[in-house]
C-alpha cells in the first residue's frame, strides 16, 4: 500500500439545485493527504465542507472536479472498502436487531468468516462496554449507546483506514476516554486514522496532524506539536522542590534576560478527574445502560 | 451471494419483529376467507366452490401484490432517507446487492403471506364440502372440482382476417353511400360513421357465426392429444341463440383429425340461449395436433354460436386441482416478483411518497389496462390524423408500460377448474415478463448505483 492512504488534488464538490444551477461550493480545489499510520484530525465550523469531505471519501458523493484517491483507488471502489471502517456522525442501525445481530450482519457484509465474526463481536461488545445487554433492540438504546455499536461495526474488520464521524459526540466522559484509547493503540499498530470532531480537546490528545478547513477550503494543516507549539517560552516541569531552589531558579532566568516567570501546580483535567471518580465509583454498581468498556480488544491490540 | 443473502435475512427478520408478516398474513388471509364465505351460487356444490374461489383467490392476489408495493418501496426507501443505506453501503457491499437483497427479502415474505392465504382458503374449501348440506356425488365432485381441464379455443385466426375484410369494403361502400345522400359535411359525417362503423363490425361478426339451417360450420382447433391425463370426457361447450327460442335446435356434431377422417359423431337436439355441454369420450380425440369440429344444422331453425366472444370451445382432462395448484402459485410468484422489483425500482428512483404514488398508478393501471383498451378501440374508428395517433401513441406506450403488472391471468383459470397453460403462458406471457422485469431491475439497480446517496434522501 502506498504511503498516502487519502489524497486528493483540486477536489471541488459543487451542490446544483433541480434545475442545475450551482447552489453550494461545498470544497473548492482542496488538496490534502493523509499519511499511512496517522491520526488525522478534521476541523472546521459548521459548513465549512467536513462532512461533504467524509462522504466523498466514503463514495456516497462525487466530486464535480478534481481528484481524489482513497488507499489509490476510486472512492467508488467498493473491494478496497474491506480496509476501511466508517463511524458515521447519526449512527443509524435497524431498530429491531440487537447489537449482536447488526453486528453480525455488518460481519456479513464484510464477508468475515462465522467463527472469527463471532469472535470479533463478542469482543467488540465487550470492548464498547456493550455486554449483558447484547441482546436488547437497538430501539431502545440511548444515542451513546448507539454510538458504541457505531464503533464495534466500524470496528469489524480490522481496517486500515478508520473514518470516524464526530467519534465522542454522544459519549460520556469514559465513553470518550475508550474512544480515544482506542484511537491510540490502533495508531500504535500503524492504522490510518481521520476523523472530525468539534471537540477539539480531542483532537489534541490524538492527533498526529490537523486539517482546518473553512469555506470548503483548506486554511491550514500540519502537525499539532508544529501548530501549537509557543515557539518563544519553555515549560519546565519537575516534582515539588523547596522555595529557596525557586528563588533560584527565578534569579537565573532573569540573569538569561528573560522577563516572564510563572510558577504554579498543575492541575489534572477535568475528564482525568472524572474518570478517576468513575472508577472508584463504578466498580460495585450494576447498571442498565453501558458499562465501561473493558479494553481495547485483543485482535484489535494484536492484530 | 452470503451478501445478498445476509440482506435477504435481515429484511424478513425486521418485517417479522416490526409485524408487518404477522399482520399481514392474518388480514389478507381473513379477508379471503371472508369473501369465500360471503360469496353467494346458484347452490350447485361445485359451482359455488369455483365462484366463491375465483373472488377469494383474486382479491387475495390484488391484496398481497399492493402489500409488496407497499412494503418494497417502504423497505429500500426507509433504509436510505433514515441513512442506513449510508452506512450500509459504506461496507464492501454492491449497491446493486442491497437491492436484489431486499428483493429477495420481500419476495420470502409474500410468499409467506401467499402460502398461508392460499392454505385459509384449501382449510375453507374443505370445510364448506365437509358441511355442505344437499347432495353430491364425490364422483361429480372429483370430474368437476378436483380435475382441472384444458381449454382449446378454436383458432380465430383466418375468420378475424375474414372479418376484416369484409369490414374495409362494406365500410367504403358505407361512405360512398354517405356522400352520395348528401352528408359530406364532415361534423355529420364524422357523428354517423363513428356509430356505423361499430354496428358494421358487429353485423360481420355476427353474419359469420349464423349457422343456415341444412348447412355446417366448421371450427379448427390445434391441441395436444399428450395433454390428456386421464381416461374420461371431453366436452364441448357452447351456447347458443336462435331466432325462435322456444323451438329446439338439432344437429349433429362430429370430429374430423387432420386427415379428414370422422373420429367421432354425434346427434344433438337442444333448447337455444343454455350453456351446452357435449361429453366425448377421451379415447375418440384425434392423434393429429389440428382437428376439425363440426355442426351440421338439421332444423329448421337459424342458430348462432357466438365464438367471437369465447362462446364454443372444447376441454379436456389435463391434470388434478393439486397439480394446478402449483403451477398457479408459480404465477402468482411471478406476477408478486415483478411488483416488488417495480416498488424497490420507484424507491431507488423516487422519494417516498413519490415512490408510493407511481407504483401503485402503474400497478393499477396495469391491472385496469381494459379501460384504455376501450380507449383505443374508440380511437381505431378515427381518421389517422395526427392528434389520434398521438393519443394513440401514448395510451400503446402506457399500455406497454404496465402490461406485465397486471396479475396473471390465472386466479380465474385456477378457480374455474381450468388447466393453467404454463407452456403457452410461458411462451407468450413468459417471455415479455422476462424481458419487463429485467428492464425494471436494470432501472433500478442502475439509479442506486449511479445516484449519489444524498440526491435520493426524500428531503
Amino acid at each position: 500500500m502506498e504511503k498516502e492512504m487519502i489524497k486528493s488534488e483540486n477536489l471541488t464538490k459543487t451542490f446544483y439545485n433541480f434545475w442545475g444551477k450551482p447552489k453550494t461550493k461545498a470544497l473548492s480545489e482542496l488538496s490534502i493527504t493523509v499519511e499511512k499510520g496517522a491520526v488525522t484530525g478534521l476541523l472546521g465550523p459548521n459548513g465549512a465542507g467536513k462532512s461533504t469531505l467524509m462522504k466523498l471519501i466514503l463514495g456516497h458523493l462525487y466530486p464535480t472536479s478534481g481528484t481524489l484517491q482513497v488507499l489509490d483507488k476510486s472512492p467508488r471502489d467498493v473491494l478496497s472498502k474491506r480496509f476501511i471502517g466508517y463511524l458515521p456522525e447519526r449512527t443509524s442501525f435497524y431498530k429491531n436487531l440487537n447489537a449482536s445481530e447488526t453486528l453480525h450482519f455488518f460481519a456479513d457484509l464484510l464477508g468475515l468468516e462465522k467463527k472469527e465474526s463471532t469472535k470479533r463481536i463478542e469482543q467488540l461488545i465487550n470492548m464498547v462496554g456493550l455486554d449483558g445487554i447484547g441482546k436488547r433492540r437497538v430501539g431502545e438504546f440511548s444515542n451513546g449507546m448507539r454510538k458504541r455499536l457505531g464503533l464495534a461495526q466500524a470496528m469489524l474488520n480490522d481496517p486500515e483506514l478508520l473514518l470516524l464521524d464526530e467519534p465522542t459526540a454522544g459519549l460520556d466522559p469514559v465513553g470518550c476516554r475508550e474512544v480515544k484509547d482506542l484511537i491510540k493503540v490502533l495508531k500504535e499498530r500503524g492504522k490510518t486514522i481521520l476523523m472530525t470532531t468539534h471537540l477539539l480537546a480531542d483532537v489534541q490528545d490524538v492527533s498526529d496532524k490537523i486539517l482546518i478547513l473553512y469555506g470548503g477550503k483548506l486554511q491550514a494543516s500540519g502537525s499539532i506539536n508544529e501548530l501549537l507549539a509557543i515557539k518563544n517560552e519553555i515549560l519546565v516541569r519537575t516534582e515539588k522542590i523547596d522555595n529557596k531552589f525557586l528563588d533560584q531558579i527565578k534569579n537565573i532566568t532573569e540573569q538569561a534576560g528573560c522577563s516572564k516567570f510563572e510558577i504554579s501546580h498543575p492541575i489534572k483535567t477535568l475528564e482525568e478527574y472524572f474518570l478517576q471518580v468513575i472508577n472508584d465509583a463504578g466498580a460495585e454498581n450494576e447498571i442498565s445502560g453501558a458499562k465501561k468498556g473493558k479494553g481495547v480488544a485483543e485482535y484489535l491490540k494484536n492484530g | 451471494m452470503k451478501k445478498i443473502f445476509s440482506v435477504s435475512k435481515t429484511t424478513v427478520l425486521l418485517l417479522w419483529r416490526n409485524g408487518t408478516i404477522p399482520a399481514l398474513t392474518v388480514m389478507i388471509s381473513s379477508f379471503a376467507v371472508f369473501i369465500f364465505f360471503a360469496t353467494n351460487s346458484n347452490s350447485n356444490l361445485t359451482n359455488e366452490l369455483h365462484l366463491r374461489l375465483k373472488y377469494a383467490l383474486i382479491s387475495m392476489s390484488v391484496l398481497t401484490n399492493l402489500a409488496v408495493l407497499y412494503i418494497g418501496v417502504f423497505s429500500l426507501r426507509k433504509d436510505i432517507d433514515e441513512r442506513r443505506f449510508h452506512t450500509i453501503s459504506a461496507a464492501p457491499v454492491y449497491r446493486s446487492q442491497i437491492w436484489f437483497g431486499k428483493f429477495i427479502g420481500i419476495l420470502i415474505t409474500a410468499s409467506i403471506v401467499f402460502i398461508t392465504s392460499f392454505s385459509s382458503l384449501c382449510i375453507s374449501s374443505y370445510l364448506f364440502i365437509s358441511n355442505w348440506d344437499k347432495k353430491y356425488s364425490s364422483e361429480k365432485l372429483k370430474d368437476n372440482f378436483l380435475t382441472s381441464y384444458m381449454e382449446c379455443m378454436p383458432d380465430m385466426a383466418e375468420l378475424n382476417k375474414e372479418v376484416k375484410m369484409e369490414y374495409a369494403k362494406r365500410l367504403k361502400k358505407l361512405i360512398e353511400k354517405q356522400k352520395k345522400e348528401g352528408k359530406d359535411q364532415e361534423a355529420e359525417l364524422e357523428g354517423d360513421i363513428w356509430r356505423k362503423r361499430k354496428i358494421l363490425l358487429r353485423e360481420i361478426q355476427k353474419e359469420k357465426q349464423i349457422i343456415a339451417p341444412k348447412s355446417t360450420s366448421q371450427w379448427n382447433f390445434t391441441w395436444s392429444h399428450s395433454d390428456i391425463s386421464s381416461t374420461g370426457f371431453a366436452s364441448i361447450i357452447f351456447k347458443s341463440y336462435s331466432n325462435n327460442r322456444k323451438v329446439k335446435f338439432k344437429g349433429t356434431w362430429s370430429i374430423e383429425d387432420e386427415n379428414g377422417k370422422t373420429v367421432w359423431i354425434q346427434n344433438f337436439e337442444a333448447y337455444p340461449y343454455l350453456e351446452q355441454k357435449i361429453k366425448i369420450p377421451t379415447e375418440k380425440m384425434p392423434k393429429s395436433n389440428k382437428f376439425t369440429l363440426k355442426f351440421e344444422n338439421s332444423g329448421k331453425t337459424y342458430l348462432i354460436f357466438p365464438i367471437f366472444n369465447n362462446g364454443l370451445k372444447i376441454m379436456y382432462p389435463n391434470r388434478n386441482i393439486y397439480e394446478n395448484a402449483i403451477h398457479y402459485m408459480l404465477f402468482s410468484f411471478l406476477g408478486i416478483a415483478i411488483a416488488t422489483a417495480l416498488a424497490l425500482t420507484c424507491a431507488s428512483v423516487f422519494s417516498f411518497p413519490v415512490a408510493v404514488f407511481v407504483a401503485f398508478i402503474t400497478y393499477l393501471t396495469g391491472n385496469f389496462s381494459g379501460f384504455f383498451k376501450n380507449i383505443m378501440h374508440d380511437l381505431s374508428f378515427h381518421d389517422a390524423d395526427l392528434v389520434t395517433i398521438f393519443y394513440k401513441s401514448v395510451i400503446s406506450f402506457v399500455l406497454w408500460l404496465t402490461q406485465m403488472l397486471k396479475v396473471p391471468p390465472v386466479s380465474s383459470t385456477f378457480a374455474d377448474g381450468i388447466s393453467i397453460p404454463t407452456l403457452k403462458l410461458m411462451t407468450t406471457w413468459g417471455i415479455s415478463f422476462f424481458i419487463y422485469f429485467l428492464i425494471i431491475v436494470f432501472i433500478g439497480t442502475k439509479v442506486l448505483k449511479n445516484k449519489e446517496l444524498d440526491k435520493i434522501l426524500t428531503k
